[in-house]
């Protein structure tokens, strides 16, 4: 009898002292990452049946779990991959968000500046020292153009490292988890009972961190361990056996890095950018070839399209020594089809200012009868070929030709009035032809232009001015002029030229239709407008997928984080208990020896 | 409900830090002055913000080009009225050699007077501009407009082109005149100088012939027909400097709207700005305040 209540007070010391351990160890880990409470639970033992009745016979301690919430868990982790997706493509999107941010280092100011010296040189055309200040500032756009170019490489590299780097991090971590993987398999055994919790927590915070860098499922197998999945299926850690993922050079892109799975056999399996949509990877590859190609693609755009047309109309005019205009910058049409390389391309061929082609290379032609009637007075005060109305091409079609346009190898051009305001012109020469229709051209004092005979009818490319107006049964020639022969107040091929700066002529889509045109300042605000939106989209994104990742954390740990105040309770609630028990001892000892003296006396 | 002792403090770091965040951000703003500090600030307001600097900067530079504009309309403009002014004395000479009391000595004196007159005249029409380029040689602007020789027969070396410059968006101004067309006329480049070339060669004959009277009407009705030529080539310019003076005059009111429109669009309104920064910091305050008093709350405070 009184050893059974000895054992009974031994049994209750002994659950209180565990439990007290399993407190003091839940207080030690108030502050370890991915930490669950542990919780001790405790059953009564067998009773015994003694005929009058049955009669306990003190605790055990069954198990010490943990506070775990699966579904919470998965909460997490998802919020975690999520939040890091965004949130690691807000920090590269900063990058080029404030490399456009400022309207005074942007594109903006070198492109009115290039386009200013143009108006400026129309005041003086022949003036040598503004056609040197035009060649500094189509120097300094085309520059500029490189600079944010480089600048934009150098973050598309920075971000191919970061990729290895995250891959390296990713194999890491599935090599901690396959280790953990393999510990827990051991120790548990199979038994489904007793677990090592704190290694269970260890490998779940590896899976936080693993999602952290990549979307991965984890999949619970009978012997305790996790099979892990990232992509669509494609197994990363498998037991204790890790798939380390790797990265390779893309094919079509060297510079660029892509994802890869290798297989058993050896070969490497792709993994496209959709499939990893989750983590600092997936934010990193969404961003390499989302956001940051587009803007560089949309510059390339630009430089490849102002740089034809402004090319286009110089070699439409004669420069200072009566010479057909060469190309002002580099082409860069060959790069249509991969336009993200072009930016960094761009540049200035021109360097001798009296090269500059400011004059027009079309005359009034005196040969073939200048002006009749000569009594009209009305004289011819200028001709000039500009960039056609129909002008545009994509990436498929064949870049615009100056030699294609109609002032080129032009022999001839007849102007009749037939009334003043039904007049008619036809070209002869390499590309002749008409009657076309002439209209004035409401800028220009008494200025007229050709229009061409679609529907409906585009600017030619060719104009003119009188003194005066076209007047009934007027009969005009206009020319080539001569080479070698130099007019240096002409200015208007130059007019032409800085017209272009408010013309829609960039086509930003590129599929052949020609529809959607921007002037070049207008596309350039489209790309940093758009560079703008996916900055917003993104830091809002990140910033709603913080709260969430907030939000579920919190829950997950009020659910089965420590407290300590529950602890202090605890500690002191099993602390009396192991007094208590104590006691009971104390009493069956005490019992025990009143036996011994009864017998002795 | 249960609150782990991590998430309470958890729960008040996530507070401060955005709070924080939200500070800086305001002292970004009242730092630069302007709302809109990146694009992603609002992507909107910035690409337009983009568009109307071009605007701006435009406008800027057709100012500049209205300047020049002026500059040349009103050397060109000074010349003729100068050669009008000329033409004018000269008429009165021409009415004077009608005087049938004149000896022939006086003649030659105002024979000399004419000749003096035909070179002021060509320096007139070789006007150059600041930077000595030719006003009336059309598009020829390197050579002279006219060379006389020493018979004063003049020749015109120019061409029939006018030079344009851009001075707004939808207008193109014409900043010089071809010598032919005011100097000139239908039949002749060189009218003025024909005419008094005429009226030299007339005084110079002696004795006078017998149309003596009609030829020197007839030379006195040229002055006047080349006159109104000169005069019409005022009139234009003078019509042209005013058109130019109010489109600059629009350029300018243009100029103040682009630059308050972009204002508009990225400037701060800092009394907001200041009073959101305010109430944020307050806000941080009791934020700190009330982490402090919840994170030392604890039961082992009473456990002794």
């Amino acid at each position: 009898m009184g050893s059974s209540i000895f054992s009974i007070g031994v049994s209750g010391l002994n659950a209180a002292q565990t439990a007290l351990s399993v407190v003091g160890h839940n207080i030690a880990n108030v502050n370890t990452a991915g930490y669950t409470r542990q919780s001790i639970s405790q059953a009564a033992r067998l009773p015994q049946d003694m005929g009058f009745g049955f009669v306990g016979k003190g605790v055990d301690v069954t198990q010490v779990a943990r506070s775990y919430d699966q579904y919470l868990d998965k909460q997490v982790l998802n919020a975690q991959t999520n939040s890091n997706y965004y949130s690691s493509q807000v920090s590269q999107l900063n990058q080029i968000n404030n490399l456009l941010a400022d309207s005074s280092v942007g594109l903006t100011p070198a492109l009115q500046d290039f386009f200013g010296s143009l108006q400026t040189l129309t005041q003086d055309p022949s003036s040598i020292p503004s056609r040197q200040t035009v060649i500094n500032m189509s120097q300094a756009l085309a520059t500029k153009f490189r600079t944010i170019d480089s600048r934009l490489q150098e973050i598309t590299s920075g971000t191919n490292g970061q990729i290895a780097s995250t891959v390296d991090s990713i194999n890491a971590i599935a090599d901690k988890i396959a280790g953990l993987n393999s510990q827990i398999a051991a120790m548990t055994g199979g038994q489904q009972d007793s677990v090592p919790n704190d290694l269970l927590d260890q490998r779940d915070n590896a899976m936080q961190e693993l999602n952290k860098l990549v979307k991965a499922k984890a999949v619970t197998q009978s012997d305790g361990t996790y099979t892990v999945f990232i992509g669509n299926g494609q197994s990363l850690i498998l037991g204790n056996t890790v798939t380390h993922l790797a990265t390779q050079k893309d094919p079509a892109d060297p510079t660029s890095l892509q994802l890869v799975y290798p297989n058993a056999n050896g070969t490497n399996t792709l993994i496209p950018n959709n499939l990893i949509d989750g983590g600092d990877l997936g934010g990193l590859l969404n961003f390499r070839d989302g956001a940051l190609l587009s803007t560089r693609q949309q510059l390339g755009t630009l430089a490849i399209d102002f740089s034809t047309a402004m090319n286009y109309q110089h070699e439409l005019g004669r420069d200072l020594s009566g010479q057909q205009g060469g190309a002002l910058f580099n082409d860069l049409t060959s790069y249509a089809s991969h336009p993200q390389d072009a930016a960094g391309n761009l540049q200035v061929l021109l360097s001798d200012p009296s090269k500059l082609a400011v004059s027009s290379s079309l005359q009034l032609d005196t040969t073939a009868g200048g002006i009749t009637p000569s009594s009209s007075g009305v004289s011819l005060s200028g001709a000039w070929a500009s960039v056609p109305g129909s002008y545009g091409w994509t990436s498929t079609s064949t870049p615009p030709d100056v030699t294609t346009h109609p002032a080129y190898g032009l022999t001839g051009l007849t102007v009749t009035a037939t009334s003043t305001t039904s007049i008619s012109a036809t070209i002869t020469g390499t590309n002749g032809g008409g009657p076309y229709s002439v209209v004035a051209d409401p800028n220009v004092t008494n200025g007229y232009k050709l229009m061409d005979n679609s529907t409906p009818a585009q600017d030619l490319g060719i104009g003119f001015k009188l003194s005066g107006q076209m007047q009934a049964g007027m009969v005009i020639n206009i020319g080539t002029v001569p080479l070698n022969t130099v007019a240096s107040g002409e200015n208007s091929n130059l007019l032409e030229m800085a017209k272009l700066q408010t013309r829609a002529i960039v086509d930003g889509k590129k599929d052949g239709t020609n529809s959607g045109l921007q002037s070049f300042q207008t596309y350039y605000s489209t790309t940093v407008s758009y560079v703008g939106n996916v900055t917003n989209t993104a830091q809002l994104s990140s910033s709603a997928m913080d709260t969430t990742l907030q939000q579920v954390t919190t829950t997950r740990s009020n659910a089965t984080g420590v407290n300590l105040d529950q602890e202090a309770a605890d500690l002191l609630k099993y602390q009396q208990a192991y007094q208590a028990s104590s006691k009971v001892i104390q009493i069956a000892q005490d019992l025990f020896s009143r036996l011994l003296q009864l017998g002795g006396s | 409900m249960r609150v782990s002792t991590a998430s309470s403090f958890m729960s008040g770091v996530y507070d401060m830090q955005s709070l924080q965040s939200s500070l800086q951000k305001l002292q970004l703003q009242l730092d630069t002055q302007k709302r809109v500090v990146t694009p992603a600030d609002d992507p909107v307001a910035a690409a337009r913000v983009l568009q109307l600097s071009q605007s701006d900067g435009r406008n800027t530079q057709f100012i500049a080009n209205s300047q020049a504009v002026e500059s040349s309309l009103s050397i060109s403009e000074t010349s003729l009225t100068n050669a009008s002014n000329l033409l004018t004395n000269l008429k009165s000479l021409a009415i004077q050699a009608g005087d049938g009391a004149l000896a022939t000595t006086q003649l030659q004196m105002i024979q000399k007077q004419v000749q003096e007159g035909i070179s002021e005249m060509a320096g007139y029409a070789n006007a150059t501009d600041g930077r000595g380029n030719y006003l009336f040689s059309g598009n020829k602007i390197s050579s002279a407009a006219y060379v006389v020789d020493s018979n004063y027969n003049a020749t015109y070396q120019g061409d029939t082109g006018q030079r344009d410059v851009q001075i707004s968006a939808a207008r193109q101004m014409q900043i010089s005149e071809a010598g032919s067309s005011v100097f000139g006329d239908t039949s002749s480049p060189t009218a003025v100088f024909d005419v008094l070339k005429k009226f030299n060669d007339l005084l110079g004959q002696s004795p006078k012939p017998a149309t003596y009277a009609s030829d020197l009407s007839s030379i006195m009705s040229g002055i006047d027909s080349v006159q109104k030529n000169v005069l019409t080539g005022i009139a234009s310019i003078g019509a042209r400097r005013q058109e130019n003076d109010n489109v600059k005059s629009m350029d300018e009111d243009l100029k103040l709207q682009y630059r308050s429109s972009i204002s508009d669009l990225q400037d701060l309104d800092v009394t907001k700005a200041i009073s959101d920064f305010t109430m944020t910091q307050n806000s941080l305050k009791y934020s700190q305040l009330t982490y402090s008093k919840v994170t030392a709350l604890s039961l082992f405070n009473y456990i002794s």
